[in-house]
């Protein structure tokens, strides 16, 4: 996705939440209830009111911005103004809890409210940054291109062992048979790579692949003649997998970070609903 | 069992020498026959050794077939074909030492690309993130909105005791202040109706001795402000006070109460510095036919006196030489007579008994400086008088001598003597028998009247109108015989204004006299009530950032001690409340014990 809507239209959404916290910010201060500022002011239920509303608009547009040219306004307009509008939440309902807090199912809104906020800026993070990062690792290809080079490779390593002793061949087939890559949540998050390798009929862990690395340089120095060339070869094109395969890796890894918040963001506003609900509705009953 | 087993794959031949007793079947990278095909669970199936025997069982998958016939567990003999998803393995008997041989032959149409074998993004995972997200969202709905809820319909009490049902502080919206915090388990104490705002009767349902701001019988009970608890009193912010201060709750009426609708006789007032009225003083004085009557005065009255018809000059009293008192000259402070009460609000009363006894002694017989005359009434004054000399007819004034006169011998040595001016002390009385030949105009009661009458006439006039009694009190002649004089009855003002609050406690830093010039009094008709530019030296408005910022509700109460209590409003209403207050306290004390 572009990370445009960091600046779209000039910042526009950016300058217009600036000017409503500034506003807000100022009134506060100006404001001067008989009890301490609290929920349960004029102002109180003002910036409650504007808040309450605003998640739901928020919530709204976090839809509206998954249906890409639809209806009016253009999806990175949608996303700047829930970025920004999001982000001025935090000031708001901050204002409105009159800074007091406590074990109780208000606070918990609030402080889903700014995991979400939270959340939401690591998203923005994550997409000016990752998406750029995943390129340069990648060398601006795709995965499927590297998908595609490791499978010629593969076939490449097949041939080649067919000269080489049975062995090397069995560990050959058996690492690009057991090769793995991305996985879990946590094994796509760390990167972890649960390749193996069956060695002497023992499946032992191929991490990085180096166990077969290991395994083939140090045939490569015992061999001699034509083996030599033929296992030199060999080494280098299973070292050039070693490599995108190191690469496929580290991409899934930081797609994996650039794509959590999302876990976290969508789980948790929804969260957001149900306390807001309660602490509207509590407050209310219990008035 | 040593097995060999053989992928048979045309150009990329391998094999595996194989040693245990289990071979695992499966997509997974870690199975000893891995079979790259996503159809196919991680773990397939098993093969076992149990001696010379093979036998192959279902883990996750569904079946195998072998020899084309479908099954969950087979025993493996030499040439038996087993067939997993197309791919087949041929079991024979093995050689050079290899108990079996394991032909493995994978349909390589069903193994998967590389690429896809994996999930290679989050999205491609199976997380329960939908799940997670309706569960996070029916908990805290279920907790924050459900459980109020159906306690609006059911009682909050009936659900309260139900596990995971959480207590009621999970719906506080504050801290309450200490002196409710004994409720905070239950909001329904105080909010006994739903989607309304805290009644006054559910306040007034302990508080029932808070009174009235004003006489409803005359006004009514429509306050402008102050209509509900809730307008003055706020819960649910322990840092702030429960009483709301500031002044404008006040001036929505007192800026102009002909405006607001009452007919009172209250000048306006909207801050102590700014704009506030001179000091109204409550003050007596004594009508003859009245008695004592009340009228209310403004300080800044020209010639204002106060009527206590005592007579005390402050300055003679406050002298920096001192006074003649008992003990020599004394020098006397304020507080040799005036002191606070415990609370530091009033002064207690100054009592002739308690602060002027000792140097006004009522005293009336030069001889016996021990015996005095009762304070106060003067019948009981003329009484005492009375019994005192008829004593002294009969027993003689000196006890110390009476033996020696019962005796009947008059030491010759002792020289009666007589103080000029006074009748002669008389004989006792066995005296006067044995001379009653000497006098006998006069009957032995006529005699005693007689003296007594003079010597009543000479202590009381002494006392009333030279000595004593005149001295304090404005003395005049009465008509009648038995107490011929009458003293002004005598009042100090103890409360010079009702309608404030004046705690002399929180002023004991200063000094009397920087607010009552009592030094330079010389009548006791002097007011010493500082005036209110005197408070304003220390005390400002409001909002003042110069002087201490003083409010109405500084000097001024909102419910006054001389109205109806608000409490009568609700009468039998809301008595359920207090029986749960007192439940409440049961149930404590209940729990004390058993500690």
């Amino acid at each position: 996705m572009s990370t445009s809507f960091v600046s779209h239209q000039g910042g526009r959404y950016f300058w217009v939440s600036l000017a409503f916290m500034v506003l807000c910010i100022i009134i506060y201060a100006w404001h001067d209830p008989v009890q301490s500022p609290n929920g349960g002011t004029w102002y109180g239920y003002t910036l409650g009111t504007i808040g309450a509303l605003m998640i739901l608009w928020l919530l709204y547009l976090g839809k509206r911005k998954r249906n890409f040219a639809n209806g009016w306004g253009t999806t990175k307009g949608w996303v700047s103004a829930h970025v920004y509008l999001g982000s001025s939440l935090l000031v708001i309902a901050t204002l409105h809890t009159g800074f007091q807090f406590g074990w109780n199912i208000h606070t918990v809104a609030y402080a889903l409210m700014c995991l979400v906020i939270f959340s939401g800026f690591f998203g923005v993070y994550a997409y000016v940054v990752y998406p750029s990062a995943r390129n340069k690792v990648k060398k601006s290809r795709t995965r499927d291109d590297i998908f595609e080079q490791i499978q010629g490779i593969d076939q490449q390593l097949k041939k080649l062992v067919s000269d080489l002793p049975e062995e090397i061949g069995a560990m050959v087939n058996s690492a690009i048979d057991r090769t793995e890559f991305g996985g879990g949540f946590l094994d796509q998050l760390l990167g972890r790579d649960k390749s193996k390798v069956m060695i002497d009929g023992i499946i032992v862990n191929n991490n990085n692949q180096d166990v077969v690395v290991e395994n083939l340089v140090q045939k490569l120095t015992l061999a001699r003649g034509q083996e030599t060339k033929d296992l030199a070869s060999l080494v280098k094109e299973y070292g050039a997998r070693q490599k995108l395969l190191g690469v496929i890796r580290t991409d899934i890894r930081l797609s994996a970070i650039q794509e959590i918040w999302l876990s976290f963001h969508v789980p948790i506003s929804f969260g957001l609903i149900a306390a807001l609900a309660a602490h509207i509705a509590s407050v209310f009953i219990y008035w | 069992m040593r097995l060999l087993i053989r992928y048979m794959q045309s150009r990329d031949k391998a094999q595996h020498e194989f040693d245990g007793n289990v071979i695992t079947i499966g997509r997974g990278t870690d199975q000893t026959i891995q079979i790259a095909d996503m159809s196919l669970p991680l773990l397939h199936s098993k093969i076992t050794s149990s001696g010379r025997d093979l036998i192959l069982t279902v883990s996750d998958g569904k079946s195998f077939a072998v020899n084309g016939q479908t099954a969950k567990k087979q025993s493996l003999i030499d040439g038996d074909v087993v067939e997993i998803s197309g791919h087949k393995l041929k079991i024979s008997a093995g050689e050079n030492g290899f108990d079996y041989l394991i032909d493995v032959e994978l349909d390589s149409e069903q193994i998967t690309e590389l690429k896809s074998r994996f999930p290679a993004g989050l999205k491609q995972i199976k997380a329960p993130r939908r799940q997670l997200t309706w569960a996070l969202f029916l908990l805290l709905l279920g907790i924050g909105l459900v459980i109020p809820a159906v306690g609006l319909y059911v009682g909050m009490d009936k659900i309260r005791d139900i596990p995971l049902v959480p207590d009621d502080g999970v719906w506080l919206t504050g801290e309450l202040h200490q002196t409710h915090a004994f409720m905070e388990d239950d909001c329904t104490l105080c909010h006994t109706e739903a989607f309304t705002q805290t009644k006054d009767e559910d306040c007034l349902a302990c508080h029932q001795s808070v009174n009235h701001h004003f006489d409803t019988e005359i006004f009514g009970t429509d306050y402008e402000i102050g209509n509900d608890c809730a307008d003055c009193h706020k819960e649910h912010s322990a840092t702030d006070s429960i009483t709301r201060t500031d002044q404008a709750g006040c001036t929505s009426c007192h800026s102009d109460m002909d405006k607001a609708g009452f007919d009172s006789e209250l000048r306006p007032a909207t801050d102590f510095l700014d704009d506030h009225p001179s000091f109204m003083l409550s003050m007596h004085e004594w009508e003859a036919s009245e008695g004592w009557q009340n009228t209310r005065v403004a300080l800044s009255t020209d010639g204002i006196q106060e009527n206590s018809n005592l007579i005390f000059p402050h300055d003679v009293h406050m002298s920096e030489e001192g006074i003649d008192g008992m003990q020599g000259v004394e020098i006397l402070s304020c507080s040799d007579c005036h002191e606070p009460e415990k609370g530091g609000m009033q002064m207690k009363a100054v009592t002739m008994e308690q602060h002027c006894s000792d140097c006004h002694q009522l005293t009336f017989d030069l001889d016996r400086p021990d015996r005095v005359v009762p304070h106060g009434s003067p019948p009981d004054l003329m009484r005492t008088l009375r019994e005192y000399y008829a004593y002294q007819f009969l027993n003689g004034d000196n006890e110390a001598e009476a033996p020696k006169q019962a005796g009947g011998i008059a030491s010759p040595s002792v020289r009666e003597a007589r103080r000029p001016g006074r009748v002669a002390r008389p004989k006792v009385i066995s005296d006067m028998i044995v001379n009653a030949n000497a006098d006998s105009s006069a009957t032995m009661t006529e005699q005693a009247n007689a003296y007594i009458d003079a010597r009543v006439a000479q202590a009381a006039s002494s006392l009333f109108e030279k000595q004593t009694c005149t001295i304090c009190h404005e003395i005049s002649k009465s008509g009648d015989s038995a107490v011929p004089w009458e003293v002004k009855p005598v009042k100090l003002n103890e409360d010079w204004m009702p309608l404030a609050e004046f705690s002399h406690g929180s002023h004991e830093n200063m000094q009397c006299s920087g607010c009552h010039d009592a030094v330079n009094s010389t009548e006791s008709s002097d007011v010493l009530m500082p005036d209110i530019t005197s408070c304003r030296d220390c005390h400002g408005g409001e909002d003042s950032t110069n002087l201490l910022q003083s409010n109405c509700v500084t000097c001024h109460e909102f419910h006054l001690e001389d109205q109806r209590p608000m409490g009568a409003l609700i009468e039998t209403a809301n008595r359920d409340s207090i029986q749960k207050l007192l439940d409440l306290d049961r149930s404590t004390d209940e729990m004390v014990k058993e500690e």
